[in-house]
């Protein structure tokens, strides 16, 4: 009952607009006393999370991403992506997928991704005619590209709290991101063939392949991005911290030496926004950690475990009912927080039924990142809707072939496991 | 009184800032050189690791009460959004005594954990661990204050707003 208690509470004060640091980690206290448990054991379950060399990988990207996203490398991206797909039906729809699967090299956040090439395809869209909540829907969709192909803050999050390899994780979101990238550029396709989306089948120019060899001048540091952030792990040189550290050197030599789009004063405002950016997210999974421990003192993983056999003891159900609470649970309550809170039972029903711990990973990023395109709350269709300036509801009316299309991506990615175990098991033998 | 309020505040905000790059810049710096030493030289630093990993978390409990002040941590605001613009002052200095609440319980319950952990010693720098969890109680300091400078903000609006009225 006490379990339960906390866990409503808990929701509805990260519903209600409280921090959910805050709630995390007020909750969490609050349980500790009122179990009689030494509240002291709070900071020190914080501590113990953070104590971990993996979760360093966290910094390094995220430094590495402002460094390089500076000098509006997105804004090169996006007239890259033009140039490339431009001149086929729904170009500019194609060009944001590609352009999302570039910056996706470069950032790992969903959110950031939206934001960067949001902010300069959906006024474009709009100019030549897309409906506003199609565009924010379309943006949003492709944004979930961002975590999915590495680097990925949630993978990193999701892989230091869940002890699985960072870097099998990073190999295993490749084929799962392209795959999403395919699923998106299908659906366009689909939609420039309906009437009533005219303005789909406008295209910009002819392929030229000059034009494209010159703005690939401007873009190189991304598309180079995945063969040093790669290149370490496959060969199974680097752990992933080490990938981070040498992509943060690489986004330093070329931002302040070659390109020059960063001066040397501009440094201590970058690593500052860079830090708090970190703790943004590094100290949910520091409360987290409190949280977590308070959970299963509390036998929540097991009353979960319980829960979900009484349904069924089938593996291929319970996986597919694990897909569906994280799903719902995001549709409601922001990603990053359920997937913290859901991490242990995630591992411990894992184990239980023999799951591919990579694989389980893959699916549940994958879905927490789905959680943040479906209505009702869904941060991704915020900012999207917001840069499109166009009414919430006109986007929700839009979003649901893109959900469906992802959903169906994930489920494909479930029932055929080798789309994320092939290349961690190829290359590191995971 | 307001100017010495707002000079503290800056001056302490500055600090704050100094103390996150250049904990940042120095926690690069060694990763950069101990793979530069692992890949190059054929040899590890034996402290690096552990070195980046105590950097890492005194910055990311740094960051915290300054994410906090720009009202950066992540949230949902679907409902505070639709709410009053009366009930959002009163939620927010709800939201602020929450982030006192912590910062005070932080500094209470880390201050017991550090009285053990001073008789320990990190293995590979053989720091002494309270010097480390010590980050944990500045965080509840910097968050104590940043909440009291927040919610003195928030009254002194709440009153002249009425006053306005008046």
């Amino acid at each position: 009952m006490m379990l339960l208690g906390l866990f409503i509470i808990l929701l509805l004060a990260i519903f209600l607009g409280i921090p959910v640091l805050l709630a995390i980690g007020a909750v969490g206290l609050v349980g500790f006393i009122l179990n009689d448990l030494n509240p002291a054991f709070f900071p020190q379950k914080m501590f113990a999370m953070l104590d971990s060399f993996s979760l360093l990988a966290l910094p390094y990207f995220i430094l590495a991403g402002e460094l390089m996203t500076r000098g509006g490398l997105s804004k090169k991206l996006v007239e890259f992506a033009e140039k490339v797909v431009g001149h086929v039906r729904g170009g500019l729809g194609h060009a944001s997928v590609l352009a999302n699967i570039v910056f996706a090299n470069v950032s790992g956040s969903s959110t950031a991704a939206t934001v960067a090439i949001g902010s300069i395809l959906i006024p474009a869209m709009k100019e030549r005619g897309y409906k506003g909540g199609f565009a924010a829907s379309l943006i949003a969709a492709s944004g979930i590209i961002g975590p999915i192909i590495p680097p990925s803050m949630t993978m990193i999050v999701y892989g230091s709290m869940a002890g699985v390899s960072i870097g099998g994780l990073f190999l295993a979101g490749i084929i799962p991101g392209l795959l999403i990238g395919a699923g998106l550029v299908g659906l366009i396709f689909l939609f420039s063939m309906l009437p009533g989306f005219d303005e789909l089948r406008k295209t910009t120019g002819r392929f030229d392949l000059m034009e494209v060899l010159k703005s690939v001048k401007s873009v190189w540091v991304a598309l180079l991005a995945p063969v040093i952030i790669l290149g370490g792990i496959l060969g199974g040189v680097f752990t992933a911290t080490e990938a981070g550290v040498v992509t943060c050197f690489y986004a330093f030599v070329v931002s302040l030496l070659i390109y020059r789009t960063v001066k040397w004063s501009d440094l201590p405002g970058i690593l500052v926004n860079a830090a708090i950016t970190t703790a943004m997210v590094v100290g949910i999974i520091a409360v987290a950690g409190g949280l977590g421990w308070l959970l299963s003192y509390l036998d929540f993983n097991t009353a979960a475990l319980s829960a979900i056999t009484s349904v069924s003891s089938d593996p291929t159900i319970v996986m597919l009912m694990l897909i569906a609470v994280m799903l719902f649970m995001t549709m409601f309550v922001e990603s990053l927080a359920v997937l913290v809170i859901m991490i242990p039972v995630i591992v411990h029903i894992g184990s239980q039924f023999g799951f591919n711990p990579i694989h389980l990973g893959l699916l549940m990023v994958f879905a927490t990142q789905i959680g943040a395109t479906t209505p009702p709350v869904a941060v991704l269709l915020f900012v999207a809707t917001s840069i499109a300036k166009t009414p919430y509801d006109q986007t929700i009316r839009c979003c649901w072939p893109f959900v469906l299309t992802l959903i169906a991506i994930l489920l494909l990615c479930a029932f055929v496991p080798a789309t994320a175990t092939f290349l961690p098991h190829y290359f590191l033998g995971q | 009184m307001q100017r010495i309020f707002k000079t503290g505040a800056a001056v302490f905000d500055k600090t704050l800032e100094t103390a996150i790059w250049v904990a940042f810049s120095l926690m690069s710096g060694v990763g950069v050189t101990q793979v530069f030493f692992r890949y190059v030289l054929k040899s590890s630093l034996s402290w690096s690791e552990e070195f980046q990993k105590y950097m890492h978390i005194w910055l990311i409990f740094l960051a915290i009460p300054l994410a906090y002040k720009n009202g950066s941590h992540i949230g949902m605001n679907v409902l505070f959004d639709r709410m009053p613009l009366r009930m959002q002052k009163w939620f927010l200095i709800l939201v602020d005594v929450l982030w006192l609440g912590m910062g005070v319980a932080l500094v209470r319950y880390t201050l017991r954990i550090m009285t053990v952990a001073k008789r320990q010693t990190s293995p590979g720098l053989g720091l002494r661990m309270d010097a480390v969890y010590a980050c944990i109680v500045v965080c509840g300091v910097a968050l104590c204050l940043m909440a009291m400078r927040k919610l003195i903000e928030r009254l002194r609006a709440i009153k002249s707003s009425k006053d306005t009225a008046l």
